[in-house]
């Protein structure tokens, strides 16, 4: 009967040239794809600002004293002098740049009681070279608070702007670092 | 056009050896390529925040040359999986393997490459070169969309002072977390397949080793300037199998990547809902069910299970689950009962189709036989997914189309060759590593060479048994061989050898 199997001692040399040239062709492929083209992330003459908001937030409601009866009806361990809402205000953050306008939005305290943190993060890129920021927040009961400042980024400089608990803080790689 | 390239795939690789119809068992393979190189590479890694980098540039820079191919092995392992279960994925789908008994496969997998792309991704994380900066601030803008999380994990990667070596203790948790996920779910994704292949043929996989191996010399891997968060980041050397969708995130937004992403996922998890097809299913019956078990051993599906009889004492007898079932027949083909050769009733059986009992097949056969003119008939038996047999019917030869070529059972081979005058026996079907019941053509091949019950009784008959599993688009070579076998029993009489 006529044979038909094929296995790798019956192959001729042109199989053979065809299989090395397929695994050639297929090694070339996983070679040159996993590290090749390069991708442009940013132009090399651009620097980065990172906006960095982190606030434990500020309680809308006033605390107030219990009376008597109502500490009465509490447990004993819940008997604070004290009672004070849990919802945090939201915050108002506008951010300016060379006097162009780069972001402004609100930012709600996380949880489901909008008692959690005020956090944000936000990363522009700019044109190396002096850079006057104007950052103005709007804090609940601590009203509006404005941060003004020019600095310097060389080429390929990550500037980092904070409004933590403690207040503002610009900086470049070069302030950080030293 | 694919008919063409499976033929050229078919002449270029020995039986078993195509990469293309072992995708699945190449994945694992490639699988534990990483896992056994990622092991080595971890000996030699140092989880700090300077240690990590110069750890990795030591393994490629200080080892003569193993350190370097190891890692290299790991990288490209890596890579590679990522096309076969891509390619893996495509080709099912093409196949449209995706519906009926094998939904299960189809959407477990799905999990299975995310599972996969966080592997690999947090693999580049380790190295903390400019590619895992860039690896690292993407996700964070990618998770950072969600507002579940209190604060954006963006804030972890703010400064260079702010990662810490801890940071990198949590990024081996995941690396070793995830991997062993996916293998879980890879061990998940093979439960409703009988028999299967996680380990490709001994050439194919030497092949695959050899090719990764000259590769990570040819082209050694390195890592990227060590990354520094207070730099921004300029050209970045991009794995395009795992990073493919970063640059999108960038264009784009990170909004509508999850968008993309999560369309996809949900378009492949629903998939099987759009394909659902009726089929024939398998029954038993327990009367004629003596609970031999081979109908459970052969069931591509792990449809059939053994259970104690329904009437006979202290024995057992398989019961089908139609649920899994695809009606392929296998199961049939298995059963001892069937042989015409019995002196009771011919069409009880065990087990058999229930729209298209092997018996049914029988006297079809024996119908056809009878009315064929020709001396030294030939029958050929082929399959819905191969070639189309019946074109080749003539005076002299006899055809027939089961569901599945497993389904066709020896002994009817032994039966039509001694008592119906049949030549010549000509099997056809799917490709041998190919079949679409995925066992039908193997089975069948073993039980041709007595290596698997039921098989072939008389020897005589077994050198009338030819073999083509060459898929669809065969007609050349079934014409090519009928003219052969003609002439051969031409030449020598009934008797072929």
């Amino acid at each position: 009967m006529q044979k038909l199997a094929n296995t790798f001692y019956e192959q001729k040399w042109p199989q053979l040239v065809a299989h090395a040239s397929f695994y050639l062709c297929i090694g070339l492929f996983i070679g040159y794809f996993s590290s090749s083209p390069v991708y442009e992330h940013a132009d090399s003459q651009t620097a980065e600002l990172k906006l960095v908001v982190r606030h434990s937030g500020i309680l809308v409601g006033q605390c107030r004293t219990p009376g008597d009866a109502e500490l009465k009806k509490l447990p004993p361990n819940m008997r604070a002098p004290e009672i004070c809402p849990r919802e945090k205000s939201s915050m108002l953050v506008s951010l300016m740049v060379n006097g162009d306008a780069f972001y402004s939005g609100v930012i709600n305290p996380a949880g489901l009681h909008r008692d959690g943190v005020l956090a944000l993060y936000k990363r522009f890129t700019l044109r190396a070279g002096q850079i006057s920021v104007r950052l103005v927040i709007e804090n609940g009961k601590d009203g509006i608070q404005v941060f003004e400042e020019v600095i310097e980024a060389i080429p390929a400089d990550v500037l980092v702007l904070e409004y933590r608990d403690a207040g503002f803080h610009l900086s470049n790689a070069a302030q950080r670092e030293a | 056009m694919l008919v063409l390239i499976g033929k050229w795939l078919s002449w270029m690789f020995p039986d078993n050896w195509n990469p293309i119809r072992n995708l699945g068992a190449l994945s694992f393979y490639l699988f534990w390529i990483v896992t056994i190189t990622g092991v080595y590479l971890f000996i030699f890694f140092e989880t700090s925040i300077d240690g990590a980098w110069q750890s990795v540039e030591k393994i490629s820079n200080n080892q003569f040359y193993v350190g370097s191919i190891i890692r290299g092995l790991h990288r490209f392992a890596s890579a590679a999986m990522a096309v076969t279960v891509t390619a893996h994925l495509i080709r099912e789908l093409m196949l449209k393997r995706y519906a009926g008994a094998r939904w299960f496969s189809w959407v477990s997998g799905v999990p299975l490459l995310w599972l996969l792309f966080a592997s690999a991704l947090g693999g580049y994380w380790l190295v903390w070169d400019e590619r895992a900066q860039y690896i690292a601030l993407t996700t964070a803008a990618l998770f950072d969309v969600f507002p579940i999380v209190v604060e954006p994990m963006a804030f972890g990667f703010v400064t260079q002072d702010v990662v810490s070596d801890r940071f990198f203790s949590l990024l081996i948790f995941l690396h070793v977390g995830v991997p062993l996920s996916l293998l879980l779910g890879m061990f998940i994704h093979i439960q409703r397949i009988n028999h299967s292949k996680t380990i490709p043929a001994k050439g194919l996989a030497i092949c695959v080793l050899t090719a990764l191996v000259f590769l990570s010399v040819l082209m050694p891997v390195s890592s990227m300037p060590q990354a520094n968060l207070d730099r921004t980041l300029g050209s970045i050397e991009m794995d395009w199998f795992y990073m493919n969708l970063f640059p999108f995130v960038d264009l784009w937004g990170p909004n509508a990547v999850w968008g993309i992403l999560g369309s996809i996922t949900l378009m492949l998890t629903m998939l099987p809902l759009t394909a659902r097809r009726s089929h024939d299913v398998a029954r038993v019956d327990p009367e004629f069910c003596n609970g031999c078990s081979w109908c459970y051993a052969d069931c591509p599906f792990d449809a059939i299970m053994m259970k104690p009889h329904a009437f006979k004492k202290n024995k057992r007898q398989a019961v089908v689950i139609e649920d899994r079932c695809v009606g392929c027949g296998i199961c049939a083909g298995a059963c001892p009962s069937v042989t015409p050769f019995k002196s009771v009733n011919e069409a009880n059986s065990g087990i058999n189709l229930v729209g298209r009992k092997n018996f049914d097949v029988l006297s079809e056969l024996k119908i056809k036989l009878e009315e064929a003119t020709g001396a030294n008939k030939i029958l050929i038996v082929g399959c819905d997914y191969g070639t189309d047999v019946k074109q080749f019917e003539d005076v002299q030869v006899v055809t027939e189309t089961l569901e599945c070529i497993g389904q066709l059972p020896p002994s009817y081979m032994d039966y039509l060759c001694r008592k119906k005058g049949v030549g010549a026996v000509l099997l056809t079907g799917c490709r041998s590593d190919d079949c679409y019941h995925r066992l039908g053509v193997e089975l069948q091949q073993e039980r041709l060479v007595r290596l698997r019950e039921p098989h072939i009784k008389y020897a005589d008959v077994g050198e009338k048994i030819d073999k083509l599993w060459i898929g669809k688009g065969g007609e050349k070579e079934i014409a090519s061989h009928i003219k052969v076998v003609k002439k051969m029993l031409q030449e020598n009489g009934a008797e072929i050898g």
